[in-house]
């Protein structure tokens, strides 16, 4: 871009709404997300099982599994449009431009190739180069994610290396085109605590080199603290409240994010008791009316009951959905 | 100090591995390698580490569900193996146990008042009128309604089958719970349900716990003593102020690091060392975690340390110092 004057975002997705219908009638599994992510950025965004957080990944993706769809919503890679695009267009931006890791690294490794072979394709496949070449830069890939002795791990399949390994190999396999956006969908969830530090770490450092955003998902608040710059907290399908990490975890606004960085066990808090929240996350069919936490919320009243909170900003780059925020 | 509930004492198991041609054997996997522990009336011992560690081997053979190869387990000062039968099976009704995944350890074809009776059954407790008010007793204890026992597992939800596996386990009055990492499987709003719900059962019945967990800040909330496990070895042991104010193996060191703090900020780099858990069936030689060890010398190679130390015990041959 010549005379850009402000580069576009490297991922923007705006009022992205997601629907699976059922038997029992359409169950709105997100429902109007809007976010940004700068290019070097992370985004984390936390939430319960149902809370829409994986959806909203995958939709990002075109990965969406039948019979969801997209009702809504526009997203945009470096500035541009990739939602809508048809499915061939859709492989060659997961390839160039998204790249993704998952908690389960079978997903995306195949059984039946070797882990070098595999990163060695994902590498040319959008290049002209020969095998030696492929084969080089896989390699390299295998020695920039910390697997020790590329050379002869390169011919081992999936199964014979191990669970942080396997990890480390799709790492490498999202990060062989450059990618401007990865999404990683709970990607140390499956890990032992010392290899999830482990990792979190090689994030971190290959961002810092190769300034891709990310789109980090997870249900763990240590984990999207320990990597991410903004946090989007989400509850039944929406966000509903957005800040720098930092903010969020000193000055939580939303009734439902204050209780489950409350509800946390800490070192150090061996003499308190923890504070609960009651009840548990409403089934997707059977929303409280207003706002989706309003059954669970200490805060709640009439007013609450009426209509769904929109997402307010509250001075600068904190957002919050919830009517009573000001009176926390 | 009043006498263990339950002691260990060189607990060993290695399982054989089958592989080849007419299932020989093929190595085995070195599960637990000689550990020893006590758990007091009313105290909670926590076994912390990562996978193939042991924890959960440890679990089961306290729980009776699988034998340890050497080794002997004494509960109230008898050991559970040559005990008469009258006296193993009041050690068998004292220790229940609590599975990580509340779906897979309730049987779905039974209703709530049946799984939860089904302990009084198999000990013989009490007449059927004086089962089901046991069943509805306990069922309120853990807070779920007891008019809602004869509904079954699959219309419940995670946190509330964890309740009714907890009920049962408490509907025989046992003197011991074995949980094994019964958090787990449960969404975050709904683990610190669960863990206050276990804190207040056991403030409220002194019930002692073998608590099984691989996560540091519930070790620390809710465990009296713990067990650093790593590679079949207990590799420290001490009260929980004293392991978390000044750990001396480097292991634990490791593992505390590890432990993603909520609004500690980004992780900065270099605090946990390279490497992975050396795999259970070829143990290293030496102190297991010397691979990995930042402190480890020529001696860590050659002879895995002794676990000493008294109330403080660590296996380590060159220890943290104290801060």
């Amino acid at each position: 871009m010549i005379n850009a004057g402000v580069a576009p975002p490297a991922l923007e997705v705006e009022d992205l709404a997601v629907v699976f219908p059922t038997r029992r009638g359409d169950v709105l599994a997100v429902a109007g997300v809007s976010y940004a992510i700068g290019r070097g950025r992370t985004l984390g965004i936390v939430g319960e099982s149902g809370s829409g957080k994986s959806m909203t990944a995958l939709a990002v993706m075109g990965l969406l599994p039948a019979p969801g769809r997209m009702t809504s919503g526009r997203i945009h890679v470096g500035g541009d449009l990739v939602s809508g695009l048809g499915e061939d267009d859709m492989t060659r931006i997961r390839g160039e431009r998204i790249g993704m890791i998952f908690q389960e690294p079978m997903t995306a490794l195949n059984p039946v190739f070797s882990v070098g072979a595999q990163i060695a394709e994902a590498w040319s496949l959008h290049r002209k180069a020969g095998r030696a070449e492929a084969r080089d830069a896989a390699l390299a890939l295998l020695d920039r994610v910390r697997i020790p002795e590329p050379s002869r791990r390169y011919d081992d399949y999936p199964h014979q290396i191990s669970g942080g390994q396997r990890q480390r190999a799709m790492i490498a396999m999202a990060l062989a085109c450059k990618p401007e956006v990865l999404i990683a969908d709970e990607p140390t969830t499956a890990l032992d605590v010392t290899i999830q530090a482990q990792i979190i770490e090689l994030l971190l450092e290959i961002q810092s080199e190769m300034g891709m955003a990310i789109q980090f998902i997870s249900h763990n608040l240590g984990v999207i603290s320990e990597i991410a710059d903004d946090v989007a907290v989400m509850y039944a399908g929406r966000i509903v409240e957005y800040a720098p990490s930092s903010r969020l975890f000193e000055s939580p606004r939303h009734p439902y994010t204050r209780a489950l960085i409350a509800t946390i066990p800490r070192v150090g808090a061996h003499d308190t008791r923890l504070p609960a929240i009651g009840g548990q996350v409403p089934h997707p069919l059977a929303l409280p009316p207003g706002c989706p936490f309003s059954d669970r919320c200490p805060l709640a009243d009439d007013d609450c009951r009426k209509a769904v909170p929109q997402l307010t900003t509250q001075g600068d780059a904190h957002r919050v959905a919830c009517i009573k925020a000001e009176a926390t | 100090m009043t006498a263990p509930l339950l002691s260990a004492e060189g607990l060993f198991k290695h399982f054989p591995l089958r592989g080849g041609l007419f299932g020989r054997r093929a190595g085995k996997v070195h599960a637990l390698n000689g550990i020893d522990f006590a758990i007091w009336p009313g105290r909670t011992l926590a076994l912390v580490g990562e996978s193939g560690c042991g924890k959960t081997t440890a679990a089961r053979a306290v729980a009776g569900l699988i034998r340890p190869d050497a080794g002997r387990l004494l509960f109230r000062g008898k050991d559970v193996a040559t005990a008469s039968g009258n006296d193993r099976k009041s050690a068998r009704r004292a220790m229940q146990m609590v599975f990580q995944d509340p779906y897979g350890s309730l049987n779905p074809r039974l209703n709530v008042n049946a799984i939860v009776a089904e302990p009084l059954v198999i000990h013989g407790i009490g007449d059927g009128a004086a089962r089901r008010d046991r069943v509805a007793e306990v069922l309120a204890q853990v807070g779920i309604d007891p008019r809602d026992g004869e509904r079954y597992p699959h219309e419940f939800s995670g946190g509330q089958r964890q309740r009714i596996a907890i009920a049962r386990a408490l509907a025989p009055e046992p003197e011991l719970i074995i949980a094994d990492e019964p958090l787990s499987a449960l969404d975050v709003s709904i683990q610190s349900q669960v863990l206050n719900l276990l804190k207040d059962i056991q403030a409220a019945r002194g019930l002692a716990f073998l608590f099984i967990t691989h996560d540091l800040a519930v070790v620390d909330y809710f465990a009296d003593e713990v067990a650093v496990m790593y590679l079949g070895h207990i590799v420290e042991r001490a009260p929980r102020a004293a392991l978390f104010a000044a750990p001396r193996h480097p292991y634990t060191r490791t593992l505390l690091a590890a432990a993603p703090r909520p609004g500690g900020g980004k992780r900065r780099p270099g605090a946990v060392p390279a490497g992975e858990v050396p795999s259970p069936i070829d143990p290293p030689a030496g102190c297991p975690f010397h691979p990995r060890c930042p402190r480890a010398v020529s001696a860590c190679r050659e002879t895995m340390p002794i676990l000493s130390g008294g109330d403080h015990a660590f296996a380590c041959h060159n220890p943290e110092p104290v801060p």
